[in-house]
Formats: C-alpha cells, sequence, structure tokens
C-alpha cells in the first residue's frame, strides 16, 4: 500500500511538502567559458547540468546538413555517481537514447531552425545527482543554457511532473515517488502560449483523474518558468548597463 | 537614464502593423511581434517613418556566415582546381569554431579568369578576406576573392618573415627581399598602419 | 584588434607577451590560475549519491570527482588487497574539439596517468579496502568528469581524486564466515585514510626555452612539449615528459621546484575546502 507512506494523512509528503508544492529550485547561466551557452540547476536533490554549442558546422559527413533548417543534436548523459548504484554506461543505454530523442524532438520545436540554415545546434546534457524529474531538470536547464547562448526560442520550455495517489494530485515526484509504482505524467509546456509541447504518462489512471493530474502539471510548469524568468532576468540584468538598451 | 527594460523569449513587445518591423532577436506570430532572445529592447526609427524592434544581447552573436558577407579565412590546402580554407571570422565577429569554405580556381580574379595559377595567388597557412558567394555544398563555403579589396592580407614567406605586398600580385620578404606572388587585398588608404618591425 | 591578431596569428600574439615575461591572461610563467574546491561526501552535500566527491574549478577548467564503492572479489594477485579504478571522461560536454562517441586517445591516456599516480604514490593504504581476504574487497570507482575543458585537465583531475578521497567515507562491511553472507552497516562509516597527498604540477614547453606552468588550451596547442611531475611534498612521486622538445637540466629542475610549491598551495586549499556544496556552479563567477 504504498499510497500510505507517499502521502500522510494531514497531506503531507515524505519531504514534508505539500502536494501543490515543487521542490525548491537553484539555478545558473553561463557556469562555463567553453561552451557558448551553459547552465546548472538544481531542484530538490536532482542537480543537472547543460551545455549548448553552436550553430556551427554540420559535423558527420555530407547528407545530414538540412538546406532550410539547422540541425539539433542532443546527448543526454547521467555521471556514473548520480544514481545510488554505480551506472556502467553513461549513455548509449536504452533509457538515454530514449531521453535524448525527447529532448531533441522537444527543442526542434522551440529554437527557430529557420535561420541557421546548413548549421548544427549541439545540447549537451549531465546529470550529476537524479534524485526524481530528470527529464524536467534537463529541460528546464537546456532552455536555460540555450538562452544563455543567445539562440533565438519562440518561448521558455519548462517541463513538470505529476502523480497521483490517494486521491491527490502531486507535483514534483522525487525519486522514492516515481519508482512506487504510481502514475506518473510528465509535461512540457510553453508557458506564455500555453502549448504543450511534450506529454508523456506511465502507469494506469482513470481518465476522471486525468484532467486534475495535468492540471496540477501545468501550475507546476507556470511555477518553473516563474523561477526560471526570475534567473534570467538577474542574469542579464546584470550586464545590461553594459549594453544601454532603450527602456521600452 | 532609466534603467533598461530586460526581454525574455516569448515575451510580446508590440502588435505588428505597417509602421513596426520585427528586427533582429525577434520573431512575428499571429499579428504580433515576439522577442526570442533575452536582453534590452531597440527601437530605430528609419527616415520613413517606420520603426524597427529588435532585442540585443551582450553575448557574442553566434553568427553563421551569410551570402554576400566579407570573411577572414586561413587557407589550408591549394589544389590546381580550387584552395581550400577555414573561415575564422565573418565581418568583425570571430568564429568560435571555424567553418570550412573553399575558393575556386575561377572565383580567385575578376580578370583572365582561365589563366589563373592558384600556387601563384594563395598558399597555405595565409589570411585571406573574402566574400562569400553561396551556401555551396555540405562540405564547404563557397568564397570568392574576385574583387580589388579581397584576397590576401597577411601571408608569411619560405624564410618566416611577415610578407609586404608591392602589387596586386606581388609580395616581398623584408628578410631576403625575395618576391613571391599573391593575390593581394588592396587596403585603403586610411586603413593602412605602418608598425616598426 | 588583439582578438584578430589572437585567431590569426597566436604565435606572435604569445610571443609579444612573453618577451615581457607575463602572459596574456596576466599571469606570471611560474603562477597557477586561481583554483576553487568544493569537496563533500555522503553527509556532507556536493554529490550525495556518492561515497566521497570533489569539485575543482581550475581557472576556467572544471572537472567533477565521485567516488563509488562498491563490493567485489579481489584479484587472485592480491588477495588482501581491494583496488581502485580510476577513469577520465572528456566529453562532447567540455569542447567542441571531442566529438561524441568512444572515449578518445586522449582521455584514455589521462586515465592511465591518474592510476599511475595512485599506483606510485600509494596514497591509499589497499589493504583498508579489504573485507575478508580472499573473498571480497571494496571497489573504488573514481570518475572524474570533464566539464570545460582549457588546459591541464592532468592536473585538475589528480587534485580532485585527491580531494575526494580524503573526504570518502564507506559504510562498515562485515562477512559472517559460516554463511558467507554479508552485513552493511550504513550508520557506521568509516573514512579512507590517505597516507600522502599527490599533487601534480604540469608545464608546458613554448619554442624551446620558455616554461609555462599550468597551461591554458591555447598555451597547450601552441606549445611543444609538456612536463608533468607529481609529487607528494616529501618525494617526487612520478615524472613524465611524453616527447616534445628537449630540456636542460636546470629546467628540469626548475618544474620540480614549481611542483613542490604546488604541493603546499594545494593542501591548504583541501583543508580549507572540507565539507561545502556545489557553491561554484551556483555562485556568481569571480572575474576571469
Amino acid at each position: 500500500m504504498a499510497g500510505v507512506e507517499l502521502l500522510s494523512d494531514q497531506g503531507f509528503r515524505i519531504d514534508g511538502r505539500r502536494p501543490h508544492e515543487l521542490r525548491k529550485i537553484e539555478c545558473r547561466l553561463g557556469v562555463f567559458r567553453q561552451a557558448d551557452g551553459s547552465a546548472y540547476i538544481e531542484q530538490g536533490n536532482t542537480k543537472v547540468l547543460a551545455a549548448v554549442y553552436g550553430p556551427h558546422e554540420v559535423r558527420g559527413g555530407r547528407g545530414k546538413a538540412l538546406h532550410d533548417k539547422v540541425v539539433v543534436n542532443c546527448q543526454y548523459s547521467m555521471a556514473t555517481f548520480s544514481t545510488g548504484e554505480r551506472k556502467r554506461r553513461p549513455r548509449g543505454d536504452r533509457k538515454s537514447q530514449e531521453m535524448t530523442m525527447h529532448l531533441q524532438q522537444t527543442f526542434d520545436a522551440t529554437i527557430l531552425t529557420t535561420l541557421y540554415p546548413r548549421s548544427q545546434i549541439d545540447i549537451f546534457v549531465e546529470v550529476l545527482q537524479a534524485d526524481g524529474g530528470n527529464y524536467c531538470a534537463s529541460v528546464n536547464a537546456a532552455t536555460l543554457a540555450l538562452i544563455d547562448a543567445g539562440i533565438p526560442l519562440k518561448d521558455y520550455v519548462c517541463a513538470s511532473s505529476a502523480g497521483f495517489v490517494r486521491d491527490t494530485a502531486l507535483v514534483d515526484m522525487n525519486h522514492l515517488e516515481e519508482s512506487s509504482g504510481g502514475t506518473e505524467l510528465i509535461i512540457a509546456t510553453l508557458p506564455k502560449s500555453q502549448q504543450i509541447v511534450f506529454l508523456e504518462m506511465n502507469s494506469r489512471l482513470h481518465e476522471d483523474n486525468l484532467s486534475a493530474v495535468m492540471d496540477r502539471a501545468v501550475a507546476g510548469c507556470t511555477d518553473v518558468y516563474n523561477v526560471l524568468d526570475t534567473a534570467v532576468r538577474d542574469h542579464v540584468g546584470e550586464t545590461a548597463a553594459a549594453i544601454g538598451g532603450d527602456a521600452a | 537614464m532609466a534603467a533598461p527594460m530586460v526581454k525574455v523569449p516569448g515575451q510580446r513587445l508590440a502588435r505588428k502593423d505597417e509602421t513596426t518591423k520585427p528586427g533582429t532577436g525577434t520573431y512575428e506570430q499571429n499579428g504580433f511581434i515576439y522577442s526570442s532572445l533575452a536582453g534590452c529592447v531597440q527601437k530605430e526609427t528609419s527616415s520613413d517613418g517606420s520603426v524597427q524592434i529588435s532585442v540585443i544581447t551582450d553575448v557574442q552573436q553566434t553568427v553563421v556566415p551569410s551570402v554576400e558577407a566579407i570573411v577572414t579565412a586561413r587557407i589550408t590546402n591549394v589544389t590546381p582546381r580550387f584552395c581550400k580554407c577555414s573561415i575564422l571570422t565573418v565581418g568583425k565577429i570571430p568564429l568560435k569554431e571555424p567553418f570550412r569554405g573553399m575558393i575556386r580556381k575561377e572565383d580567385v580574379r575578376a580578370t583572365e579568369k582561365d589563366k589563373v595559377e592558384t600556387y601563384k595567388c594563395f598558399r597555405p597557412g595565409d589570411i585571406v578576406v573574402a566574400r562569400v558567394l553561396s551556401l555551396g555544398d555540405s562540405q564547404s563555403y563557397l568564397l570568392t576573392t574576385a574583387e580589388n579589396e579581397l584576397g590576401v592580407v597577411i601571408a608569411t614567406s619560405e624564410a618566416g618573415a611577415s610578407l609586404v605586398p608591392i602589387s596586386w600580385c606581388k609580395m616581398q620578404c623584408p628578410r631576403t627581399l625575395a618576391e613571391e606572388f599573391r593575390k593581394v587585398a588592396r587596403v585603403q588608404q586610411e586603413f593602412l598602419q605602418y608598425t616598426d618591425t | 584588434m588583439a582578438d584578430e591578431v589572437r585567431t590569426a596569428q597566436p604565435k606572435e600574439f604569445y610571443r609579444k607577451y612573453l618577451e615581457q615575461g607575463v602572459r596574456p591572461d596576466n599571469r606570471e610563467l611560474g603562477e597557477f590560475r586561481p583554483t576553487v574546491l568544493d569537496i563533500g561526501s555522503k553527509n556532507g552535500s556536493c554529490i550525495s549519491t556518492a561515497e566521497g566527491s570533489a569539485l575543482i574549478r581550475l581557472g576556467n577548467t572544471i572537472v567533477i570527482c565521485g567516488i563509488k564503492g562498491e563490493l567485489a572479489e579481489p584479484k587472485t594477485e592480491t588477495p588482501t588487497e581491494g583496488y581502485l579504478v580510476p577513469n577520465v571522461e572528456l566529453s562532447a560536454v567540455c569542447s567542441p574539439q571531442f566529438r561524441p562517441g568512444p572515449p578518445s586517445e586522449q582521455a584514455q591516456v589521462l586515465s592511465q596517468f591518474v592510476a599511475n599516480v595512485l599506483k606510485n604514490s600509494q596514497c591509499v593504504e589497499l589493504e583498508d579496502l579489504c573485507i575478508a581476504p580472499g573473498k571480497m574487497v571494496w571497489v573504488l570507482y573514481a570518475d572524474l568528469i570533464c566539464l570545460d575543458y582549457d588546459g591541464n585537465v592532468a592536473d585538475a583531475c589528480v587534485l580532485a581524486l585527491t580531494a575526494a578521497l580524503s573526504n570518502t567515507s564507506l559504510p562498515v562491511v562485515r562477512v559472517d564466515e559460516e554463511t558467507g553472507k554479508t552485513e552493511t552497516d550504513f550508520k557506521e562509516e568509516k573514512k579512507i585514510q590517505l597516507t600522502c597527498t599527490p599533487i601534480s604540477a604540469t608545464s608546458a614547453i613554448f619554442e624551446d626555452n620558455v616554461l609555462l606552468v599550468d597551461p591554458t588550451r591555447q598555451e597547450e596547442e601552441l606549445s611543444t612539449g609538456l612536463v608533468t611531475v607529481v609529487t607528494d611534498g616529501k618525494n617526487i612521486c612520478s615524472l613524465e615528459k611524453p616527447g616534445g622538445s628537449p630540456l636542460k637540466d636546470q629546467q628540469m629542475r626548475l618544474c620540480i621546484e614549481r611542483a613542490f610549491q604546488r604541493h603546499t598551495e594545494a593542501c591548504n586549499l583541501i583543508t580549507q575546502s572540507q565539507g561545502s556544496t556545489l557553491s561554484t556552479l551556483t555562485s556568481p563567477l569571480v572575474d576571469r
């Protein structure tokens, strides 16, 4: 009866959060010098780094370059010390490949790809510590890194997960809550236009409960957006005085 | 001066109509102009009254060579039919990663295109200023130096010293006084700066 | 203008600076870049899923080290000793020069270098890692991931590894003699004792006669050779000069002197930075 441990009678979760509360998010843009754009994000105990290179010449031989848009290349990799048990293969296993493809599809839809034909943008995500919500943290970190690199985006991409335990929808699940076997819904949205870019659901969920879980997840995305937006504005504000743009 | 307003991707800037135009760092959707970068807004009013809105960042704009842009490249290979080079800067902006470019034999000069001997125009290691002709094939961009202001700007002689230009097709080594053939770029008088060597 | 000369003629650019005895980033020839260290353990943040961890920022080069312990059978030649398996990863994240794919030659050479440092300095008493002779020992996997490549990854890796090992604690494991079952006591933890702290100092040889300590990526590319000296404060643990321009006796002695100096600096740094979070990644960047 996993429900008993995950959500107490008073409505508190294992780590003391309420069902609608996100974990503490700390993030920073521009962490690396070599990469064109980089970001580091900590969502609770999940620590993820993202680095963006590009746009640059397409590598990997002829034929891969697209004549009218940029090629978005992603790589999702987990450090061997990121999980409780040492991970043998940091990348190349099926779960990482799947995550890589999801990231690539998500960002292909968000980057203004027609501006850089015959070029390639690389997005590398490295998970240093995994405690649930890996995909969400990766998407959030990659968004920040793309903004740091100055690559034009349609909007931010914010991701959040939600689950359903004891008739309550929980937002931003950590590893314990994810592995309890209940439903998990991961959603990535463009917050300003309220459009869904990516959606994935695991396990079974009664359709009556679907809207509650989705609403919780979308609300989670909006909360994440507020945090990321503050971080971006702070980062740009630090350098805004040097540019001297017009007040608008 | 009021603190500049920071705009983020996805933020609405203005409504699109006849007088407002989207500039760099913005995109248009559903009749509105949105920002696509995180930076400060800049409004430029042109002579006909239209306003161009753009968003500028302090981050070095990563540029990609576009058609008709002036680029600086280093020659890597020279063959009788073409020269391969690696593009270092686009205009004034240095690239983090060089792009590959190619100058065909017929694009080296504007006159006497078929009598060109590539070895007498460029040598590996020369720095040239060229213009992008087209995006080329998947391998490299197509460049041209068929203008007076385009061609070799920096070259090293066989003795290892920096060559000094004498005419549009010859350069001289200051150490050995030997002359070498190159397709030299004509630098405008006001940009010439003589340094003591 | 300086940027254009730097891109077009990097050797000339460096030559002009070295004539004055400084480097473009305002360092002396024998000066290391400012180093920041974040060390943590299972209880003390950094990476809590790892038994020991450290993040080092050497100028613009960032390397993170995570130590994980696993139980395994000992090697047949050494039934009473555990073993250490270092692995250096230079992936596409840290620099555009590395392509995604299997570990490059450079990464493999670095892994072997770190393994040699551990073996030659004997900093970890391998018998301490033994639980049941011949049956079960600790294997420590030290994974070093380079996150930002700006030269001198070798020194950064050695420092990160030493720092992480200095704060690694393993749970106590007891093996029942009769049944052969293992009992892990997560509450009781034993810290690894280091017999010494090996620290390395790399110098790049520029144009056959100038030695630049702690080279940046551009300096490494322009150099004609590299020298690495590893010391533990009293002895020289290893000395590597893989080819490159020939050096005179005095130049070698200069490298060794610098290595000893670096050792004192680094040890102070390690003692000061115990038990911190990954603050170097979240705090504002110091002007470089």
